[in-house]
C-alpha cells in the first residue's frame, strides 16, 4: 500500500508539468473557436 | 469440427459474473456512506436492499460454477456484454425504489444510460431526490465509464484472463504492456483529475456563494458525470442550474480531457509533451471539432441577430456542440430551446455526436481515430491509382509511435463504422414510425448510440416503451462497440436451438 | 391552421396580462414572452447562487424549473430551500422573462421585479413506509443466511479456490 502510494507520488511528480498542459489545452480550443465565432458574428452583423 | 459452444462456457461465464457482482455490491457501499452522513435514512435502506440482492446472486453464481479457469475470448465477450446488462438490471433496483421512476424500464433506461455514459435522463422530481441516490446516479457513470469490468479488474483478476474481457470493452488501446498495469494507470489519471477538477469545481461553486458541503458535492457529481462523459447532473436543469459561464468554462476542460485518450494522457505526463500536437487522434478531433462547429455556425447564418451579443452566440452554440461531440451531453439551454434551433445547426451537432471522442477515452460514437483512418485509407488508395502500378504505397500515422495502416486495420474499422451509422439510423427510422420528425428521430438516436444525452424532447418518461428499449439496446450496443453484443446474441441463439 | 396558432397566441397574449404563466408555457413558448412582464408561480429549489449584483434561485413549476435573478435586499424573504426532505417556499414572482438575456450571456431567465412568499416551506420528517423496513429487515436475515450457507458450500466443493 505505501509502495503503490509513493509511487503514485512519484509519477505524479513527473506529470505536474504535463497536467498543467493538459489543463491549457482545452482553452486554446475554446479561445480558437470564440474567433471563428466572432468572425462569423461580425461578417453577419456587418452585412445588414 | 471446431468445437462451438459448450456447457463449460456457462461455467466460466457465472464464475466471473459472480465476481463483478459482488463488486458491484461493494461499490454500493458509497451511496449508503453518503446517506448515512446526510441522515437520509430511506435511501440507505433502499441500497441495503440492493447491495443484498447482488451480493445474493453473485453466490448463487458461484455456488454453481466454483471453480477457477482460464477463459477464452468468446467468454471474455459474453461475460462483458452479460454484466453489462445484468449491472443495469440490478443497479436499477435503488433507483426504483427511490420513487423518481414511474416504472421499473425507466429506472433500468437511467442506469444504462449512466453505465453507458450517455446522460439521457427519464427521472422525475429530480430536484426532491436524495443525495445518496443522486451520488449513485453519478458514481455508476464514473464506474461504467472507466468500465465496469475496469473495475473489477484491478481487484479479481490477473494476468491474460483481464486481457481478454478488457478488450471486449472497447478498450483496447495497449497503453502499458500489461492489462493491469493499463487499468492502473486510468485509474491513477482518473483519481488525479477526480481530485483537481472536483476542486475546481468547488471553488467555482464556492465564489457563487454555495456553503462549503453542497460546494463539494455538486463539484463531485459534476466531475464524474463529466470526465466519464456521461453529462448527468444533480439538478433537473443540467448545467442551466448554476447560471454561471465560468463554471461552464471549468466544464469544458474537464470533458475535453475526459474525450482525450488514455494513451496520450499516458504520453504528456511521462514528459512526452509533443505528442499533445502531434498525435494523430488530436489532430483529427481537432479539425473535426472546428469543421462540425463551422456547420452549426453557417446553420445558424441569418440567425444571429436573435442574440444579444456575440458571448451568448458563442456560449450557446459552443457548449452544445463540445458537449455533442465530446459525448458529454451537458447542456445549458432547454431542449425545447435546441428544437427550435434552424435545421443546418441542428445537423453539425448530429454529426459532431455521431463522430465523438477518441479511441481509448471515455466517450462514445464512431470515434475520430476511425475517421482519420478513413481519410488515411482514402489517401492511400489515391495515391495508389496515381502511381505507376508496380510501386508499393505506404500510409502512415502517428499514435504513440508511427503506425503504418493495412486493410485488416481499415476493414474492422470501416465494419464498426457501418455499423454505428445503421444503428443510428434504426433508431431515428423507430421514432418517425413512431409519430416524431425524421430529424429529431435521428438527433435522439445518434444521442443514444453515441452515448451523447443530449437531448432535443423526445427522451421523456411518457414516450412510447419500445423507444425506451430501443435507445437501452442503443446505449449498450455502441458503448460496447456492438461484437461482444452480437456474440452474446449467437450464445443465447445456441443455447435455445438445443 | 395557422388560423389556430394565431388565435392560441392571442389567447396566450390576454392570458398572460391577466392570469400568471406556467413555467412550461414560457420555456416552451419563449418568443411570445420574450421581454415580457410575467407572474409565475412555483417552489424554489436547490441552491442560491451569487450572480454580480444580485443572486439566482431556481424556481420549480409542475417539473419544470428556471432561474429567477432577484436583488440581494429580497434574500431574506427565502427561508428554504426544496431538496430531498426539505418542501422549499411557494412563491409568487413577477419578473421579466428574456430569451436570451443580454446581462447574463444569454441565460434564459427572469429579473425577478417583486416576489411575494404564497406560503413557507418546511422541513419534511423522512417517512419510510413499514412494510419497506420489515422487507428490508427480513430480506437481510434471509439474504445474508443464503450467502453465508452458499459460501460455505463453494468452500466445501472447491477447496483450493480462493
Amino acid at each position: 500500500m505505501k509502495k503503490t502510494l509513493l509511487r503514485y507520488l512519484i509519477m505524479l511528480k513527473k506529470g505536474v508539468i504535463g497536467i498543467s498542459i493538459e489543463l491549457i489545452y482545452p482553452l486554446i480550443v475554446t479561445v480558437t473557436a470564440f474567433f471563428l465565432c466572432l468572425i462569423m458574428y461580425i461578417s453577419e452583423i456587418s452585412h445588414r | 469440427m471446431i468445437p462451438d459452444f459448450s456447457k463449460d462456457d456457462i461455467f466460466v461465464v457465472s464464475h466471473y459474473l459472480g465476481k463483478i457482482f459482488i463488486a458491484l455490491g461493494i461499490a454500493q457501499l458509497l451511496p449508503i456512506f453518503v446517506g448515512v452522513i446526510s441522515r437520509e435514512f430511506g435511501a440507505v435502506i433502499d441500497f441495503f436492499i440492493s447491495i443484498i440482492a447482488c451480493l445474493a446472486f453473485a453466490s448463487i453464481l458461484l455456488y454453481f460454477s466454483p471453480g477457477k479457469q482460464e477463459i477464452n475470448w468468446r467468454q471474455g465477450m459474453i461475460i462483458v456484454a452479460l454484466t453489462w446488462f445484468l449491472a443495469m438490471c440490478f443497479s436499477a433496483l435503488p433507483l426504483y425504489l427511490s420513487g423518481h421512476y414511474s416504472c421499473y424500464l425507466d429506472a433500468c433506461f437511467e442506469s444504462m444510460s449512466a453505465y453507458a455514459t450517455t446522460g439521457l435522463v427519464l427521472v422525475q422530481d429530480l430536484d426532491h431526490m436524495s443525495n445518496a441516490h443522486n451520488i449513485w446516479r453519478h458514481f455508476m457513470c464514473f464506474i461504467g465509464g472507466q468500465g465496469i469490468i475496469l473495475v473489477a479488474l484491478v481487484f479479481f483478476f490477473r494476468g491474460s484472463d483481464a486481457l481478454r474481457i478488457y478488450i471486449g470493452e472497447a478498450r483496447d488501446d495497449k497503453i502499458l504492456p500489461n492489462s493491469i498495469t493499463t487499468a492502473k494507470f486510468i485509474w491513477m489519471v482518473s483519481f488525479t483529475y477526480l481530485i483537481i477538477g472536483s476542486l475546481m469545481l468547488a471553488i467555482v461553486l464556492l465564489f457563487h456563494g454555495l456553503p462549503f458541503s453542497r460546494a463539494i458535492f455538486h463539484g463531485l457529481c459534476i466531475f464524474m458525470a463529466g470526465w466519464d462523459t456521461a453529462g448527468f447532473a444533480p439538478q433537473s436543469q443540467n448545467i442551466l442550474y448554476y447560471h454561471s459561464p465560468s463554471f461552464e468554462i471549468v466544464t469544458i476542460i474537464i470533458i475535453l480531457l475526459g474525450a482525450t485518450s488514455f494513451g496520450v494522457h499516458y504520453a504528456v505526463w511521462t514528459g512526452k509533451f509533443r505528442e499533445l500536437r502531434e498525435d494523430f487522434e488530436i489532430k483529427i478531433l481537432m479539425f473535426t471539432i472546428f469543421f462540425t462547429y463551422m456547420i452549426t455556425l453557417i446553420g445558424f447564418s441569418g440567425n444571429i441577430a436573435d442574440f444579444p451579443d456575440v458571448f451568448s452566440f458563442f456560449r450557446t452554440t459552443f457548449y452544445q456542440l463540445i458537449s455533442g461531440h465530446t459525448g458529454v451531453g451537458y447542456s445549458n439551454i432547454y431542449s425545447s430551446a435546441l428544437a427550435n434551433w434552424p435545421e443546418l445547426a441542428i445537423f453539425g451537432i448530429i454529426l459532431a455526436m455521431g463522430i465523438g471522442g477518441c479511441m481509448n477515452s471515455t466517450s462514445g460514437g464512431i470515434k475520430v481515430f476511425r475517421i482519420g483512418l478513413f481519410y488515411k485509407s482514402m489517401k492511400r488508395e489515391i495515391r495508389r491509382l496515381a502511381y505507376p502500378e508496380s510501386s508499393y504505397v505506404k500510409e502512415f500515422f502517428h499514435h504513440q509511435r508511427e503506425i503504418s495502416i493495412d486493410d485488416t486495420m481499415i476493414k474492422n474499422a470501416m465494419v464498426i463504422t457501418v455499423c454505428y451509422i445503421l444503428l443510428y439510423i434504426s433508431g431515428a427510422v423507430i421514432a418517425s414510425f413512431l409519430g416524431y420528425g425524421f430529424l429529431q428521430g435521428l438527433f435522439e438516436s445518434v444521442s443514444a448510440a453515441a452515448n451523447v444525452g443530449l437531448s432535443i424532447g423526445i427522451t421523456d418518461p411518457s414516450m412510447p416503451a419500445i423507444l425506451k428499449i430501443w435507445y437501452i439496446f442503443e446505449m449498450w450496443a455502441g458503448r460496447l462497440e456492438f461484437f461482444a453484443i452480437f456474440i452474446l446474441l449467437r450464445f443465447l441463439v445456441k443455447i435455445v436451438k438445443r | 391552421m395557422k388560423i389556430k396558432i394565431i388565435i392560441f397566441a392571442l389567447l396566450l397574449l390576454v392570458g398572460y396580462t391577466c392570469y400568471g404563466q406556467t413555467v412550461s408555457a414560457l420555456v416552451n413558448n419563449p418568443d411570445l414572452f420574450d421581454g415580457k412582464t410575467v407572474i409565475v408561480k412555483g417552489e424554489l429549489v436547490g441552491d442560491i447562487i451569487e450572480g454580480k449584483d444580485g443572486f439566482w434561485v431556481n424556481l420549480l413549476d409542475s417539473g419544470v424549473a428556471i432561474g429567477i435573478y432577484l436583488p440581494h435586499s429580497e434574500k431574506g424573504k427565502i427561508k428554504f430551500l426544496g431538496k430531498y426532505d426539505v418542501t422549499g417556499d411557494f412563491v409568487k414572482i413577477k419578473g421579466v422573462f428574456h430569451k436570451r438575456c443580454i446581462e447574463h450571456a444569454g441565460d434564459t431567465d427572469i429579473h425577478s421585479v417583486s416576489m411575494e412568499v404564497i406560503s413557507q416551506g418546511m422541513k419534511k420528517e423522512e417517512e419510510i413506509p413499514v412494510e419497506k423496513i420489515i422487507f428490508a429487515f427480513s430480506l437481510g436475515i434471509v439474504g445474508l443466511a443464503a450467502i453465508g450457507i452458499l459460501h460455505i458450500l463453494t468452500r466445501r466443493e472447491a477447496p483450493g479456490d480462493d
